[in-house]
C-alpha cells in the first residue's frame, strides 16, 4: 500500500491507523498538539506544515519541536526577520526538518542560500505560478557549483541523487506529488491519485496491482502525447530531470532546466570521482 | 584578511578620504547583496579564512548590516567592522539591539574618528552614542593628513567610554590622478616628531599605538624607533602588502589608494590566496621599477631585505602620474 497523504482531522487518523501517512496541518498549534499523536498510531512518514502565507520568524520553535521524531517538511512564505532565524540555528540544525520557501518571492532564493549555508536543508516551493529564470539558474548554480559544503535545496538534491539510477526523473516527488508513492485520501475515505487528480476508489475497496495498471497506462499517454503535440518538451535534453514539470512556469524553460542539467552532471561526476565509483556519463 | 564594502556611500566627507572621487558615483542602492555576501563568505571559507572585515563607504548604513554581521559570524567568520559610528537615531536602536542580542558575537569595532573641531555637533553626539554601547568592543582609528594634526581627544575618548587601548594610526596617502589632502613624504619627519610626543602621552595611559600600512622606517631615527617598539609593545611593521578590498558589485583591487590599478572581478580567481598573489606580484613588479618614496630606497638595505617596504606605493604612482608616464595592463583609470 503507497503512502496515505491527507489533511489531519481527528476522525480520518483513527480510521486510516497502522497506515503508511504524511499527515498535513495548516497551523503550528493543531500541529503541536496531534503529531505525538500520529506518531504513536501510524507510520509517519514525514508531516507537512503547509503555513504559505506566515514568515518562518513568525513560528515559535521551543523546546517542544525537540520532541518531533519524524521528518519534517514546513512549506513557509519567507524567511522573515532573518535574527530569528540566527537565535533558533542550533535547533533547527537538530530537527529533521526541510524548509520550503515559496519561488514567487525574489528574497527567497537567497534565503534559501542563507538556510543552506548555515547547515538547514531547505527546499523551493514550486508554485503555479511564473519563476524567474534567472534567479533560478543562480540558485541552481551555487547548489551545485559552491566550494564549500552546504544543507541541501530541493529539489536540486532529489535531482542530483537520482540521475543516474532513473532514465526520467520528477522531482513531484519532492513535494509528495508522486502518484507511485502516494495516495491522497478524503474525509470519506476516498483516495486520489494527488491532490487535485482522479479519483481511485475508496480505501476499503483498493486494489494496488489494478491501481499500478491503471497508473502505467496514465503515464504512457501524458508522456507520448509530448511527441504527438510536438510540443518543447519533447525536444528538450532536460526532460529527464523535468518530464515537462516546469513547461510553462518558466520563460525560457528549455534555456534554463538544460543549465540546470548540465550544472548537476558537472556535480555528480564531481562526487563520483571523489568516491572514486565509476561514471556513467 | 579581506575587506568587504558594504556600501559605497558614506555619512562623512573627510578631507583626506582615499576613496573620495568613489563614493561620489555610488548610489545609496549600491549595497552589498546577500547573494554577494553569500559568494564571499563561500570563497573565503574555501580559501581557509577565519575572518573579514567590513568597510565602506559608512557600513552601518547597510540596511541588513546587523544581520550579516550575525550571517557571517554563524558561518564560522570574525568579524572586524570600519566604522565612524554615524548611523542614523532610528536605526542605531535596531542595530544594537539585534547584535547584543547574541551572547557569542565575534565582532570588533574599528572607529575612524577625526579631530573634534572637524565634526557636526550632531555626528558627535552619535559617535559618542556608539561608544557608549559598543565600548569594550571598539579600538579606535585616526588618520594623519594634515601638520597640525592632534591626538590627545584620542586619550579622552578611550579613557571617558572605556574603549580599547589601542589605535590605529595612518598616514594619508593620494589616490594617483585624484584630489585628496595627504602628507607629502618631505613632511614625514615634521609628523613623526609630533607623533613622538603624542606617543609618550599615549604610554601613560597604557594606549597603544599601531601603524597601518605606508610608514616608512626611516622616518624615525635608530632611537626614536625603539621608542616605537616599546609603546606598541612590539608590534610594528613597516611593510606594506596587497590588503584586497572588495566592493559591493564584486570589483575587486589591491587596497583603495590602488583602487585605479589592476581592478579586477572576483569571479576571475578561485580562492583569496590567488587575489593576494596576484597584487603581491603587481605591487613588486612597481617596486622594482622606483624601490620606494625617497631617492635613498633604491638602495636602502632594509627595503632590499623587505623590513620595510619603502613607503606607500601611491606617493609612487602619483608621482608617475604626475610626470605623465604611468604604465597599466588594462588601462583600468
Amino acid at each position: 500500500m503507497k503512502t496515505i497523504i491527507f489533511d489531519y482531522s481527528p476522525n480520518l487518523i483513527e480510521k486510516i491507523s497502522g497506515f503508511h501517512i504524511v499527515a498535513r496541518f495548516h497551523n503550528v498549534a493543531s500541529f503541536m498538539q496531534n503529531y505525538l499523536f500520529c506518531q504513536q498510531h501510524n507510520h509517519v512518514d514525514a508531516f507537512v506544515l503547509d503555513l504559505p502565507l506566515s514568515s518562518l520568524s513568525q513560528i515559535d520553535f521551543n523546546e517542544m519541536w525537540e520532541k518531533i521524531n519524524s521528518p519534517l517538511v514546513l512549506n513557509a512564505y519567507n524567511l522573515g526577520d532573518l535574527d530569528s532565524v540566527f537565535h533558533h540555528l542550533e535547533l533547527l540544525k537538530k530537527l529533521e526538518m526541510r524548509i520550503f520557501l515559496s519561488s514567487d518571492l525574489k528574497e527567497n532564493y537567497y534565503g534559501l542560500k542563507i538556510l543552506s549555508s548555515l547547515g538547514i536543508d531547505c527546499g523551493l516551493h514550486i508554485r503555479e505560478k511564473s519563476i524567474n529564470d534567472e534567479l533560478l539558474t543562480d540558485l541552481v548554480s551555487y547548489y551545485y557549483m559552491s566550494p564549500v559544503p552546504h544543507a541541501k535545496i530541493e529539489p536540486f538534491d532529489y535531482i542530483a541523487t537520482r540521475i543516474t539510477d532513473e532514465k526520467n526523473l520528477s522531482f513531484n516527488h519532492v513535494y509528495f506529488r508522486d502518484d507511485n508513492c502516494y495516495l491522497y485520501i478524503d474525509e470519506e475515505l476516498k483516495l486520489y491519485s494527488s491532490e487535485t487528480g482522479e479519483y481511485v476508489c475508496l480505501l476499503s475497496e483498493y486494489d494496488e496491482d489494478k491501481e499500478y495498471e491503471q497508473n502505467v497506462s496514465q503515464k504512457m499517454e501524458t508522456y507520448y502525447s509530448h511527441f504527438l503535440d510536438l510540443d518543447k518538451c519533447c525536444k528538450c535534453s532536460a526532460f529527464r530531470i523535468c518530464s515537462g514539470m516546469m513547461n510553462g512556469l518558466l520563460t525560457n524553460c528549455e534555456e534554463t532546466m538544460s543549465a540546470c542539467l548540465e550544472d548537476c552532471l558537472v556535480f555528480h561526476n564531481m562526487q563520483k570521482q571523489n568516491t572514486n565509483e565509476p561514471c556513467l556519463h | 584578511m579581506a575587506n568587504v564594502l558594504l556600501t559605497e556611500t558614506c555619512v562623512r566627507s573627510c578631507p583626506y578620504c582615499f576613496a573620495k572621487q568613489y563614493m561620489s558615483e555610488a548610489d545609496v542602492k549600491d549595497a552589498l547583496s546577500w547573494d554577494n555576501i553569500i559568494y564571499i563568505a563561500d570563497l573565503l571559507q574555501s580559501s581557509g579564512e577565519q575572518h573579514i572585515s567590513l568597510l565602506g563607504g559608512e557600513p552601518l548604513i547597510h540596511p541588513e548590516v546587523a544581520d550579516m554581521i550575525v550571517y557571517l559570524n554563524k558561518r564560522g567568520l570574525d568579524v572586524t567592522v570600519f566604522t565612524s559610528g554615524i548611523m542614523p537615531d532610528e536605526k542605531f536602536q535596531v542595530f544594537a539591539q539585534k547584535l547584543l542580542s547574541f551572547e557569542e558575537l565575534r565582532v570588533s569595532f574599528v572607529c575612524n574618528v577625526n579631530e573634534p573641531q572637524f565634526n557636526k555637533r550632531s555626528d558627535l553626539e552619535k559617535v559618542k552614542r556608539f561608544f557608549e554601547f559598543f565600548a569594550n568592543r571598539t579600538s579606535l582609528s585616526f588618520n594623519i593628513y594634515r601638520l597640525e594634526f592632534d591626538m590627545i581627544f584620542l586619550i579622552d575618548y578611550i579613557v571617558t567610554y572605556g574603549l580599547n587601548r589601542h589605535v590605529r594610526l595612518g598616514l594619508a596617502h593620494p589616490i594617483p590622478g585624484e584630489k585628496n589632502l595627504y602628507i607629502k613624504p618631505n613632511k614625514f619627519n615634521e609628523v613623526k616628531d609630533k607623533l613622538m610626543r603624542f606617543f609618550a602621552e599615549f604610554e601613560k595611559y597604557r594606549i597603544v599605538p599601531g601603524f597601518d600600512c605606508g610608514f616608512p622606517m626611516c622616518m624615525f631615527s635608530d632611537e626614536d624607533l625603539g621608542k616605537v617598539f616599546k609603546y606598541s609593545k612590539g608590534q610594528v611593521s613597516f611593510q606594506c602588502g596587497p590588503a584586497i578590498d572588495i566592493g559591493t558589485d564584486l570589483s575587486v583591487w589591491s587596497c583603495f589608494p590602488l583602487s585605479g590599478f589592476y581592478k579586477k572581478s572576483l569571479f576571475e580567481f578561485s580562492s583569496y590566496q590567488e587575489i593576494a598573489m596576484f597584487y603581491g606580484q603587481k605591487m613588486e613588479e612597481v617596486r622594482k621599477e622606483v624601490g620606494g618614496i625617497y631617492e635613498s630606497c633604491d638602495t636602502c638595505l632594509y627595503r632590499e631585505e623587505n623590513i620595510c617596504s619603502g613607503g606607500c606605493l601611491a606617493h609612487i604612482l602619483n608621482g608617475l602620474i604626475e610626470e605623465g608616464n604611468i604604465r597599466h595592463e588594462d588601462n583600468n583609470i
